[in-house]
This record gives C-alpha cells, structure tokens and sequence, in this order.
C-alpha cells in the first residue's frame, strides 16, 4: 500500500533519511522504531508531503506522494495523529473533530463517525465543548487519534502516541489501535517506546541515522537484543 | 589597492564636479548638495539598519532632531547665547550630533527586547511624535482651573519652524548664496562621516553589530552584549544625522516641521535597501541613483512624455506629470527590491545551498584533517588551564535546578556536576529537557529554583553575554552560525569579549588597539586550522559544506576562551567519517586543555564512546548517573528508552521459547 | 454645553470612530494572524474603499441623498460592489507582492508592504488629486433626538450615527458567525492557530490565506464607503494615519484575536474622541501612538492576546 523507496531527505545542508526503504501492506500494523534524531518523525513528514525528498521515491496505492502538497496526499487516504498531539488549542474538541473530516466528500457519512470516536473515546464525549488546549496530555492524545479517524484514512500515521502518557492510558489507546486496524485501518506507527510498539505491531523497522538498519516479524524483533544494542549505542 | 581605487575614483569625482558645472552651466550644485545631505543621512541610517539590522521606519526623527538642535542652538529666535559668533556653527553642530545620539538612546531603549517588525513599528510611531511634538511645542499653554502657569510658550518655533540660522564662518570663504562652499562643507563632512563608518565596519564593535543582525541569540552566547551593542548602533546612526541635520538647517535658513514626515524615513530607507544594506558605496550608489530620480530623471521624462504627447497628438500625454508619480515609483522599488533580493535583509531563515552528495562520490569528499595535539594554539592552551578554583572541586556544579514553563514542569530538581577536565554526556530520551538544561545554564532561560555554581561562584540571573566571559561557551543543535559572515568573521565574534577595544579606539586604530585586532585575526586562524578549516577562512559560513559548520561553530566557542564547553549535539547529521574525527577533536581538548565539556547526544556510540560520566534525564528529572557501562545495563534507563517492563518482556519471550 | 453632554456628545463620536476603526483593526488581526505579517497597505485599502465607493454611486447616477426605495435598494448594492473591489484589491496585492516572500525573513514582506502603501496612496493622489473630495451627502442626516423625540438637547445625535452602527454590528456578526460556524471559517482558524498541522487536514493553506485577504479587503472596504457617508469627505493620505490607528487598536485588543481588535477599534475611537475633545486635536495622533509604543513594549500580546515565546 505504501511504499518509501531509497527515500534522501534534507533540512537545508543535513542528510535526515539516507536511502530509507520501507514497506507497508493493505491491513497491517507496522512500526518504526529507533532512537531520537534518528529519523523516524522526518520519514512521516516526508510521507505527508511536509518535507520533499530530494532522492527516492514515495508511493501510496500506485500514486506518487513525493511530488504532491500536503493537502493533497492527506485527500487520498492518509491521515496522522502527529508529534505532540498538535490539537487545534483553540479549538473545542468537536471543532478539532469537524476539521479532521474536513477533505472529505461524502458529508451525510461524517455523522456517525462522530459516534465512533465517541465510542472509542468515551472520554472525549464528556468534554466534547472544551478547547482543545485545556485537555490533559492523554486527552489530547486520544483527540489527535480521533481527528485522523475522522478522515477515515485508509493509512493512519501514527508519530509517538505514547509520549507523555502514563502506563495505563498508553494501554488504552494502543488496545485502540488494534480495534482500529481490526475494523480495517493500515497503520504505520512510530514510536520510541520500543516494547509497546513491539507489541501491537505486525512487523517492525529499526532506524538508525536515517535508514533501516533493521526490519523483521515484532515478536522476533522482541526476542532479541539487537533493539536494546541499537537504541542504547552498544556494539 | 582595487577597494582604495574605487574611493578615490569616486571622491576625485565629486571634487571636480562644481568645476564641470560651472563650465557647462548645468546649475545643480544647489540640488547636489541637498541630495549628498540625505546621502549621509542614507549612511547613517545605514548603520542601523544594514550593520545592526534594526528596521527604523522613523529616522527622519533624527534628521528632526539634528536640524532643530543646531537651529534653536544658533538663531535669534529664541535667543540663543550662542548665535552670532564666528566658532557657533562648527561649535552647535557637535552639540547637534550629541542631541541625536542621546535621542538614538531614547528611542532605542524600548526596542531592546521587542522583536523585528514590532521594533519597527515602534521607531515609526516615535517618526511621527517627534514631528507632532515639534509642531505643539511652539505654543504651549497649560491651565489648570483658571490658573495658567505656562501660557504661549514657544520651544520649537511650532508650526513656522526656525528662522533664521545661524551660517557656518571660515575666514575668507562665504557661506551665503553661491552653492560651492556649501557644497564643499558637506562633501567634507560626508567623506569624514564615511571614513568613520568604515572603520567602525571593521572593527570589533562593526562585528558585534552584524552579529546581532545574523543572529541575536546566538551573539548573545557568543559574548556579545546585545543591549549595548543595539544601542551604540542607534546611536552612532544618529549622531551622523545630526551632522547631516545641521548642515541642512544652515543651509537652508529656515527649517519646518514638515520636511522631517514619514515619506522621508521611507525615501532613506530606499537608499539603504536599494545600495545593499551594509555597503557603503552601495548606499552611496543608491543615494545618487535616487537623487538622481527624483529630482532629475522624472522631470526630464515628463517633457520628454509631454513632447511624444504634442508630436504624436495625444492630449493625454502633453499635460503628464511624472514628478507627482515619485511617491509611486519609490514604492514600487521597494516590492521589486523586496521580491528580487529578499535576503538582502539578513534574518534567521537563510535559503541554503545546495550540498555535495556524498553517497555518489565516497572517496572524493575527504574527511577534514584531524586535529593534532601540536596544532593546539598555545595561548588557548594557557588561556583555558588558567584560573578557576582548586583543582579537585567540579567546575560546574548544578543542585535543584527546576524550570516551569507554565503548568509543565520542564527541569524537576536535577543535580548534575562536571568534575574539572571531564567529558560528561547528558542523554534521554524526546522531550526529556537536555536543551532547556543547557538554555538554564547559558542564561537564555530564567530558572525556577535551584543553583548553578561555575568554578566556585554563582551563575544565576547572569546574561548570556556574561555567562559566556567568566567562561562556558555553547554550540546550537540546529546550528547557528553567522550566516553571511566569512568563517574568520564568525570565529573573530568569538573574540569579543576578550577584545577591549573601544569605539574611538576602533575608529581612530590606535596602536593598541591594531596590536589587538591583529593578535585577535591570527588566533582566529590558528583556531580554523585547528579544527580542520585552515584554508576556508574567507568562505562565507553559509556555504561551507555541513560538517565544516559544524567544526566552525565549534572553533567559534573555542575562541570565547572557555573553561567549559556545552555541546548541543554536535554530531546531529554527520556521516560516520566525520562523526569520528569529531569525536576526536573532542578528546583532544579533553586531553591536551583540561577542558571541561558537556555533551548532549543522540548518538549513543558517541556518547558511550567518550563521556566520563553520563547523566540520564526523562522527563526533566535525572533517573540515572554513572559510567557508559553502568548506564546501558541500568533498568531505569532502558525503560525511559525502551519502554516499561522491556527486558522482563525480553526475558519473558526468550524463555517462552 | 453641560459637562455630560459633551461627555455623552464625545461618547456617541468615540462608538461611531470605533466601529470604523474595529472594521479596519479586524482586517489586521486576521491577516497578522494567519501569516505574522502587518499589512501596511491595509489603511490605503481602506481609504481606496472610500475612493471606490464613491466611483460607484457615481455610476449609478448617484449624486444627492438617497430616497428611502434607494437607500434599499441601491445601498445595499453600492456596498457589495464596494466590498468586492476591495476584496478583489487585498487578494492581488497578496498573490503579487506578499506570496512570493512566504518564506523569506520577516521583515522583507513588511518593506514590501510599506512599498505598496506608497503605491496605492499614489495611485489615489494620481486619481482625485491632492485636495479633499466631496463625498456626496448620499445617507439623509436627520436630527433624531429634536426629530423624532422632539428633545431639545445640544447632543447631535444622527439617522448617520445609527448608519455606522446599524452597518457595522452585522458586518463583525457576519464576520462571527463565518469564523466560528462554517468550515471555510474554522479552517482559517486552523490555519492561523498551525499552519503544518492544518495543511495535514487537508486544508489547503494558500487558499486559507487568500480567504483571509479577501475578508479583511471587504471588510476595509465597507469602513471606508461608511466613513464616506458619515463625514462627507476623503483625502489620499487618511489611509496612512486610520490604519496607524487601527493597527494600534488590533496590537491593544491582542493581535491575532478578533473580539480583541473589535474591542481595541472600540478603545482607539473613544480615546481619540476624547484626546480631541479634552486635550487638543494636535495632540492626538502623539498620544495614540505613545499608547501603541507603550503595548508593543510592555504587552504586546495586548489585552486579549497570548503570550508566544521565542524557540530556541
């Protein structure tokens, strides 16, 4: 479904992504992983059009990204919950909720999506009036997955959702994401919470200074050391 | 000798020009001379604006200011003592400079921590006070009740202005109606003024000054007192347009509110930005073009428009006034400037150039040499081993160091402490607060509780300026370099706070002072050939290749002469090569200079690598403290990384297999 | 006159000279909130609002007051057509001059815009000449409180003074209801409150912004056909000095927050109606914008506003 070939991305003279290659079918969780500076949030902003690379190519369903705007990768079918939440703050929580829906076409079915949100989110119907600014960490975090699945995304990105949060409501939502991706949504999940990720994921990238250094099934990933070595500069 | 001849060319220029339009009875010596005032005030503006990098929208304030301090000092009108005397010009029109440059403190003042457009917006609104002051202040009544203490006070001369003013007296010579002493008075002043303006551009405060205007952050922590550096920039901008403003008032023997409104900042302001903001003889240049324009090129296109109109039969055309089109002209020479050069007003986003590609060509990019032990210079040896308390206690030492931003608790009570001549790594992971502890410790952030005590005295509420002269310096994880300034530039800036010289001693280069802008060059360049940049001294920073930013930056701190260096990862974006021969250079400084450093890293080869000691923050609280080794195996931080419960999960899966 | 009926008297001209002064404030709050740009241009706009309105009722064959069928039928068309010109007027100059600068320094778009103040103001002095023009007294002028209540009172108390209000209360309602009810509203909103995210929704960012120009142009352009009936005349320079004014009542309210700019245009009319009624007209201008220093330097996140650190 995506597709990151020999992916070179620059911010002004520094090479971020050195030849990043990565894959993600239709129906599964995949996750990227690695430690800071690494890599992981510019491999997402490349997708979403945020960056161009200045190497390699980006696809998605056959259509080339890395030549698109943002506005109108996200029109195809990708929508991400970013770094930092990035909650309109000024904006209710149903406001954040209406504008994730905002390049969609088919009106009349936005309405129950709302629903569906709520359902998953049930925190957020308490607060659906309430500006976006004011909600705790975790609350913004569960509005940021809520805004990209009011897309209806076929690609949900997903850019350390776990960051911030506590234990249990890091719980929470990554059970989300597995009802989401059950119900349908391919998901690409970064994340430097590497056993989380680990968990919930189908397969699993490890980046290192801008490409994949590794890339196996997550549960072998799991069992072996070289995460841990990766991640905490052991040779 | 090509800079000299360009000068000389242009001076023997302007000497012979009254002669050549006396031969040719063009007549323009009058418009000239008016036109070289507003060159000179161009250059004074010039200084702000293009050397400081201070958007004045106001300056015709000055000009205001210059040209009623010399016409209320030496009139009649309101009886000045000092009219009438063969020394008052040449007396008042130092008095004038002063009057301005103390007003340029006046108005600089508020501006010092308001940023770019609102600092413009605020010398605007004082362009438009000091004119409507000028204009009230010439009847002044206060009543209070019925009682009036002030009645019709005049201070200004109000709305009919000054008249008449006092002339400039030099035996034998008559400042009266024929234009050539004139004239000649102020191209002898201009090419003073300009003389100044040229060694103050290349001297230690001409580089403290386009310093701030790259970067004001960055100068900040790079010695440069930012507060004086942008008021002496206001004020010497003045004091020349009290020059030009005094002349002015003579010449014209009578001056008037009016002649000092907002069109005259914006028609300056044209000059600067069309010459190049910076360039003397680009300002000059640009002066003469505008001058030139208005006065001489739209008159001379209407009749030539009106004569095509009668020619070809177009009532239209035979009645055009291009004069009235100046206003529009000039605007649209600003949009075309803007959109053609936008750069050429110097701010943080730089467009960057485009870089070689190294994967294509491995061998051919060499790596920097690598810094050696005997290419250490030796006065940076001396410098940074001398000094400092007793050689057992930490250098630095942090206790409780808490920093709120609003609700969110960046820093939490951390402890950390760098033993002298020891490299510690501070690692965590996103949003842990490395870079907040590093802006604490600089003096870029205020703390919230807590000490910080650097070789034995305190650090708290200090300036970064300050900070960085008892002796930490600090790279940027982004890197701030000064953009358009060469690589010895940038490293000289590094100088500052350890060059005394002043700004007469700068202007008139007094010998000590040559002796310490040459020693200053040559430690310069020794530090660029230290740290492998020995031939790329004259490059512009901004088209060095990343890994020599990098290095430059790096030199540029050394040169502050520090005892503690903060390195906010340094290796960010480098390829493994040059990763490598950084992590030399670091050694080498541990090693040869006692230098104390420490390192924020995302690289954990590096960090594990070099460091001494290592500090773990997560989430603005210190969870760990300890050697490489201790802290790759310590659980704490495995799970700050890694994620809670990963090497049961570890364990766990293995044993389940 | 007793004390509080010139106190009543400067109040009525203060709300009058803040409704206008809110209309052109609104044009800078939005602008600067989408993009952190002070459109110099904005007061021309204005002024050229005035020039342009007038240009249409002399089309259509306006030339005396209007009769009451007039005054609904053609008023309401003269503001459209007045409303759209400046509109169309905001959005060229963005497209031409602005948009090429989105990423350069600061600065240089601010140097832009003082370049098409200038321009524009030209263009004005080329069009009607130095001299004030006589803007037809088209809106009737009835006396109400000796006309319609038969008070006898030294307070002037005008059918125009209710035009300002009765056209600018709608227009900042309108203007409400659009940013905070409608998806193109919300969207500029987003836009301003980030950019990068915004763009993730799929909101298309140049679009938004042209938008945005396009309001603050319409909005410009009713305060100056307003300003236009009420006193009855205009210059080519009064750009400059209303939109200084109104730039200072959008930095007081909270530049960036739109209730904020209403209620500094508010703050910006009574002061001036009071400075030149108390002190002295001469002073007014010296007083205004000691009070836009004394924010920018103080709080320059205004009365409504939020504070915006700088990164490092």
């Amino acid at each position: 479904m995506l597709e990151l070939a020999d992916v070179h991305t620059y911010y002004g003279n520094i090479r971020a992504l050195r030849g990043l290659s990565l894959a993600v079918q239709a129906g599964e969780i995949v996750t990227l992983i690695g430690a800071n500076g690494a890599g992981k949030t510019t491999t997402l902003r490349t997708i979403l059009g945020t960056v161009r690379p200045r190497r390699g190519r980006v696809s998605f369903n056959g259509h080339r990204l890395d030549t698109l705007t943002t506005d109108r990768i996200v029109r195809l079918g990708i929508a991400q919950s970013p770094e930092g939440r990035r909650i309109f703050p000024r904006m209710t929580v149903l406001e954040n909720l209406e504008l994730g829906a905002f390049a969609r076409r088919d009106r009349a079915a936005i309405a129950p999506d709302f629903e569906r949100v709520f359902t998953l989110f049930p925190r957020l119907r308490e607060r659906v009036a309430q500006q976006g600014g004011t909600l705790s960490g975790g609350e913004q975090q569960m509005l940021a997955i809520g805004r990209a699945l009011m897309a209806r995304p076929t690609l949900l990105l997903l850019d350390e959702p776990s960051m911030g949060l506590s234990p249990i409501l890091v719980d929470t939502i990554f059970q989300v994401l597995r009802d989401i991706n059950r119900q349908g949504t391919t998901i690409l999940l970064v994340e430097q919470n590497a056993r989380m990720a680990l968990r919930v994921a189908h397969r699993g990238y490890v980046i290192q200074t801008g490409r994949i250094v590794v890339q196996d099934a997550a549960a072998e990933l799991l069992r072996s050391d070289l995460v841990r070595k990766t991640y905490l500069g052991e040779k | 000798m090509r800079r000299a001849s360009g000068w000389t060319a242009l001076a023997a220029a302007l000497v012979l020009y009254p002669f050549v339009d006396r031969a040719l009875g063009l007549h323009t010596i009058h418009a000239v001379s008016d036109g070289m005032v507003y060159v000179l005030l161009a250059l004074g503006l010039n200084i702000v604006v293009g050397y400081a990098g201070l958007l004045d929208l106001g300056y015709a304030a000055f000009f205001a200011i210059g040209a009623y301090a010399m016409a209320l000092l030496n009139s009649p009108l309101l009886g000045s003592p000092l009219y009438g005397h063969a020394w008052s010009f040449w007396l008042c029109i130092w008095a004038a400079a002063a009057v301005s440059a103390l007003l340029g403190v006046v108005i600089g003042a508020p501006t010092l921590r308001v940023r770019g457009d609102y600092l413009a917006i605020i010398t605007l609104g004082f362009g438009e006070i000091i004119p409507v002051a000028i204009r009230n202040l010439g009847d002044i009544t206060v009543e209070i009740g019925g009682w009036r203490p002030i009645e019709r006070l005049n201070l200004t001369g109000g709305e009919n202005g000054v008249n008449p003013v006092g002339r400039p007296y030099l035996p034998g010579v008559s400042f009266e109606t024929d234009p050539a002493p004139w004239y000649f008075l102020i191209l002898v002043i201009g090419a003073l003024s300009v003389w100044a303006m040229s060694r103050l551009q290349d001297s230690r405060l001409g580089r403290a000054w386009m310093a701030i205007r790259e970067d004001e952050t960055a100068a900040d922590c790079t010695g440069v007192n930012p507060i004086s550096t942008k008021l002496l920039a206001f004020a010497l901008g003045a004091w020349f347009s009290g020059f030009a403003g005094s002349v002015y008032a003579a010449k014209l023997q009578a001056i008037t509110p009016g002649a000092f409104e907002f069109q005259v900042s914006i028609m300056l302001l044209c000059m600067v930005v069309l010459g190049g903001t910076g360039s003397l003889k680009g300002v000059i240049l640009g002066g003469m073009l505008i001058t030139v324009f208005d006065r001489v090129l739209l008159s001379q296109t209407t009749f030539f428009v009106r004569w095509v109109g009668r020619t070809i039969g177009i009532p239209a055309l035979t009645t055009a006034d291009l004069t009235l089109w100046r206003w529009f002209f000039f605007g649209l020479g600003l949009v075309l400037v803007m959109l053609v050069r936008p750069q050429g007003l110097a701010g943080r986003r730089v467009r960057p150039i485009a870089v070689v590609d190294d994967v294509d060509q491995p061998t051919v990019q060499e790596a920097a040499p690598a810094a050696r032990a005997e290419s250490i210079p030796p006065w940076l040896r001396e410098r940074v081993q001398r000094g400092g308390g007793p050689e057992s206690a930490p250098i630095l030492e942090v206790r409780g160091l808490t920093k709120r931003f609003g609700g969110v608790i960046a820093l939490n009570g951390v402890d950390l402490s760098i033993p002298r001549g020891a490299i510690v790594g501070l690692i965590g992971p996103n949003g842990a607060g490395k870079t907040t502890f590093f802006n604490v410790v600089t003096g870029l952030l205020r703390l919230d509780g807590g000490r910080i005590t650097f070789d034995g005295a305190s650090v708290v509420g200090l300036r970064p300026n300050a900070i960085v002269a008892r002796g930490i310096a600090r790279t940027f994880q982004s890197i701030r370099l000064f953009p358009h300034l060469t690589a010895l530039d940038n490293v000289l800036v590094g100088q500052h706070c350890r060059l005394t010289a002043t700004v007469t001693g700068g202007m008139f280069r007094t010998p000590a002072v040559v002796a310490e802008e040459a020693r200053a060059r040559a430690r310069a360049r020794e530090l660029l050939a230290f740290v492998g940049l020995g031939g790329k001294g004259a490059d512009l920073a901004r088209n060095l290749a990343y890994g020599d930013q990098r290095r430059l930056e790096i030199a540029r701190a050394l040169a502050t002469e520090p005892r503690l260096l903060l390195l906010d990862e340094p290796s960010a974006g480098m390829n493994p090569r040059e990763t490598e021969t950084l992590t030399e250079l670091i050694g080498l400084l541990r090693r040869e200079l006692a230098l104390s450093v420490l390192l924020i890293e995302h690289h954990m080869e590096v960090v594990m690598g070099i460091s001494d000691r290592i500090t773990v923050l997560d989430y603005g609280t210190r969870i760990a403290e300890g050697g490489p080794q201790e802290i790759q195996r310590h659980p704490r931080v495995i799970e700050a990384y890694l994620g809670t419960g990963y090497e049961d999960e570890l364990a766990a899966r293995r044993g389940a297999r | 006159m007793e004390w509080w009926e010139v106190l009543v008297q400067q109040t009525i001209n203060g709300l009058t000279r803040g409704a206008v002064f809110a209309l052109i404030a609104l044009g800078y709050t939005m602008v600067y909130g989408i993009i952190e740009l002070i459109n110099f241009a904005h007061g021309d706009v204005f002024m050229l609002g005035l020039f342009i309105s007038l240009f249409w009722f002399t089309l259509l064959g306006v030339t005396k007051t209007l009769t009451a069928w007039q005054l609904v039928t053609l008023l309401p068309l003269v503001f459209a057509l007045t409303m759209l010109s400046t509109a169309a007027l905001n959005v060229a100059i963005d497209r031409a001059a602005y948009r090429p600068l989105r990423r350069s320094p600061r600065l240089a778009p601010l140097i832009t815009a003082i370049g098409v103040s200038f321009m524009l103001e030209n263009i004005a002095l080329l069009w009607q000449g130095p001299a004030p023009i006589a803007y037809p007294d088209v809106f009737p002028s009835v006396d109400i409180l000796r006309e319609w209540f038969g008070v006898d009172s030294a307070i002037f108390l005008t059918t125009k003074d209710l035009l300002v209000v009765g056209a600018t209360l709608p227009l900042m309602l309108a203007l409400h209801y659009f940013v905070t009810r409608t998806t193109w509203g919300k969207a500029m909103r987003a836009t301003a409150q980030d950019r990068e995210t915004a763009a993730a929704m799929g909101i298309n960012v140049e679009r938004t912004i042209l938008l945005t120009f396009f309001l603050g142009g319409a909005l410009a352009g009713a305060a100056g056909l307003i300003q236009g009936m009420y006193y009855n005349i205009g210059q080519w320079w009064m750009g400059y000095q209303a939109g200084l004014r109104a730039f200072t009542a959008a930095v007081i309210g909270g530049i960036g927050n739109m209730p904020g700019a209403a209620l500094g245009g508010l703050a910006i009319g009574f002061l001036s109606a009071w400075s030149d009624q108390y002190i002295s007209a001469r002073w007014t201008n010296a007083i205004v914008f000691s009070i836009l220093i004394l924010v920018l330097v103080f709080r320059p996140h205004g009365l409504l506003g939020e504070r915006t650190p700088e990164k490092v």
